[in-house]
């Protein structure tokens, strides 16, 4: 009987059920192509994708709190370009990446302010930001992908290994653990909770509401910022147009890993997993030479059909259902995340 | 449609097999994008090609006109293990990161229209140049024949900065408009994004400002064909059997659409170039040379492909509906597509 509970409580998990379609995707594609179970195949995957891993994970978190941000890809293109022109002055490439994750925290702070200072909807701030970014990484390059003067050692970052792993896998490790702990065990998780379960009930619970949120909106800058990095390190040149759609990368992973654009709830496995899901189904239809076009199909009915099942067959619910004697795990003892918000301190 | 069809059919028919033919050549093809019909043409003869004469598999993955995209279907190539990868790439500086990957694996790789500065692989290089420059001195000297008095103002719809775009295209277009008119001013040169409806907002903005504008050239026909409908749409785009009354509209590409329009003697979208079929079958031909040992892999060789110039003066009907035929599989009837 508890068994049979166990495993009906498993198959009411949504990153569970996520898990098993990403395992029933690698033996379809590995039956159906034999270049693609192929450690060599996951590791080109891995980092080709590493920056969505890290900033989807990032970006959960931001997502939880009701906000997303959409200039990602903007920040992206602007980071790389200005990586490259600075490498291409002659600066050390530490100093170059240190001055362009400031300069691209920048689309962080800018966005925050506007949606906590000037209350401007995420949708509005960070569109606009979008366009802003994008025009700007043009403007500073002349429209010209950025490749003159750069140092031999420029591609160094996404060539290097440690025991045998690119460094980039290595990098949306540490970019994904270091989320899950923000996430799953700090306040900074359970405060972006509350926040998008109801942000006036965590204000009057004494969470700074507009502090968390922009701290959020530039750690998601940030992580933006050095994917432009490493995207400019992979493919050795600062390119204004690189990676259109990053930002719906970012947003379709966390939403098929179950966190809503309301925010309130998700958590950056379930994202991560999803993540990996695109990834393997890009990567999987291209092996079997499956026209692009029917891809973006695929991502765009994948999107829908997540949204849907966020929206009508919430696995919370089902899980809830399945455990009533257990609440929200951050809040504890039944209480509901407002109940639970309102008995916090001022902590921030 | 017909045209995404069979690519769809191309794209999808050749992945039957569950994994790499072992017994034959395997031919990666990676094209600009495939949302433009030159670039779906290319790869259809590409495919044609490689399967007729070497009895070699094609496998395709769309570039998407990125950088990323472009230098993922390239890593994924060298770790699917195809024997020869042929790039149109987006890029200067990712060709040779992309060039010098497949170098790594042993893989031989060519390049078209964009190649890295390193130069140290076989090369397709349409000759553009030539052709956009000959398209520069025929639009402008039918229009001065035709409208001595009104100078003239070139503008120029591109894909927004891109250096090989520029010195193929637009670039030999001015010179060629200004062998003949020295004082030919451009008054505006703006990104038409390489598509129809954009280029056609671009251009009613730029008609608008520049209403003295009389020759435009768009660096691709869907750039061009919004140019022309923006022009049509102010009630301009308009010949007299040929004789220039609002301006002279150049594209490149020569689809079937810009084919009906140029052959049409009222309409002012008047000249294209382009090619097709030759490079398709010079990268396969390149391909497999290298592949048997016949050409080394880390050579620098320029393999020149005539773009041919068609225009409504100098080029007659069956020579389009030749051109046509040969690089876009095209199977109707010009003569009947013009007389609807």
């Amino acid at each position: 009987m508890q068994v049979q509970s166990k495993l009906m409580s498993l198959v009411k998990n949504q990153n569970f059920v996520l898990l098993l379609i990403f395992i029933a995707l690698n033996v379809y594609f590995a039956s159906a192509t034999k270049s693609y179970f192929q450690v060599g195949n996951y590791f080109n995957m891995l980092t080709q994708n590493a920056a969505l891993l890290f900033t989807a994970a990032a970006a959960t978190l931001l997502m939880k709190t009701g906000n997303f941000d959409l200039s990602t890809t903007a920040n992206l293109a602007f980071s790389g370009v200005l990586y490259a022109i600075l490498a291409g002055m002659g600066l050390p490439l530490t100093l170059a990446a240190l001055i362009t994750l400031a300069a691209g925290s920048c689309f962080g702070v800018v966005n925050g302010l506007l949606v906590t200072r000037y209350d401007i909807s995420p949708f509005i701030a960070t569109l606009g930001m979008m366009f802003i970014g994008g025009g700007v990484a043009l403007l500073i390059c002349d429209g010209q992908s950025v490749r003159n003067g750069l140092p031999a050692n420029f591609m160094g970052l996404m060539r290097s290994e440690v025991l045998g792993l690119p460094i980039s896998i290595l990098i949306a490790a540490v970019g994904v653990t270091v989320s899950w702990i923000m996430a799953e065990k700090t306040l900074i998780g359970k405060y972006a909770m509350a926040i998008g379960s109801n942000k006036n009930a965590a204000a009057l619970a004494g969470i700074n509401v507009d502090r968390v949120v922009m701290g959020l909106f530039i750690l998601v800058a940030l992580c933006a910022s050095l994917a432009g990095i490493m995207t400019a390190s992979r493919i050795g040149t600062g390119d204004p147009r690189v990676a259109e759609f990053f930002f719906m990368d970012v947003i379709v992973a966390i939403m098929l890993g179950g966190t809503p654009l309301t925010g309130g709830r998700g958590t950056v496995i379930g994202t991560v997993i999803a993540a990996m899901i695109v990834i393997v189904i890009g990567n999987g239809l291209n092996m079997l030479g499956i026209l692009v076009f029917w891809q973006t199909v695929i991502k765009g009915v994948i999107l829908i059909v997540a949204v849907t099942i966020n929206e009508k067959f919430s696995f919370e619910k089902l899980r809830d259902q399945a455990t009533p004697s257990k609440g929200d795990a951050g809040a504890g003892n039944g209480q509901t995340m407002e109940e639970w918000s309102l008995r916090r301190g001022n902590i921030l | 449609m017909k045209k995404l069809l069979t690519m769809a059919v191309v794209a999808t028919g050749l992945t039957v097999a569950p994994a790499l033919a072992e017994d034959k050549i395997v031919l990666g093809k990676i094209p600009y994008t495939l949302e433009h019909s030159y670039h779906q043409s290319i790869v259809e003869i590409f495919a044609d090609h490689a399967e007729k004469y070497y009895g070699a598999e094609t496998i395709v993955v769309d570039g998407q006109a990125n950088s990323d995209t472009t230098l993922t279907a390239v890593e994924n190539m060298i770790s699917q293990g195809v024997d020869a990868i042929a790039l149109h790439s987006p890029d200067i500086g990712m060709t040779a990161t992309a060039v010098a990957k497949a170098h790594a694996a042993g893989i031989p790789i060519t390049t078209t229209l964009i190649y890295p500065e390193s130069k140290n692989a076989p090369h397709i290089a349409p000759q553009e140049a030539l052709s956009s420059h000959r398209m520069g001195v025929v639009a402008t000297e039918q229009w001065i024949a035709a409208n001595p008095d009104k100078p003239v103002k070139v503008a120029i719809l591109d894909f927004g900065g891109f250096e090989q775009v520029v010195a193929l295209r637009t670039a030999p277009f001015v010179a060629g408009v200004k062998s003949i008119a020295p004082n030919a001013e451009v008054v505006a040169q703006q990104n038409g994004f390489g598509n129809t409806v954009k280029s056609m907002e671009i251009m009613l903005d730029i008609l608008q400002a520049n209403p003295d504008v009389n020759i435009i050239f768009g660096a691709n026909d869907d750039m061009a064909l919004g140019a022309l409908a923006a022009a049509e749409q102010l009630g301009r785009g308009q010949m007299d059997n040929g004789v220039p009354l609002t301006e002279v509209i150049a594209g490149v590409d020569g689809g079937e659409n810009a084919m009906i329009k140029i052959f049409d003697p009222s309409s002012s979208f008047k000249l294209t170039h382009g090619q097709v079929r030759d490079n398709a079958r010079a990268e396969v031909d390149t391909m497999v040379a290298m592949v048997r040992g016949e050409l080394p892999m880390d050579s620098w060789m320029e393999i020149p492909t005539l773009s041919q110039e068609i225009d409504y003066w100098n080029t007659s009907l069956a020579g389009a509906q030749r051109f046509l035929q040969e690089n876009f599989s095209f199977d109707g009837s010009l003569e009947e597509l013009l007389s609807n």
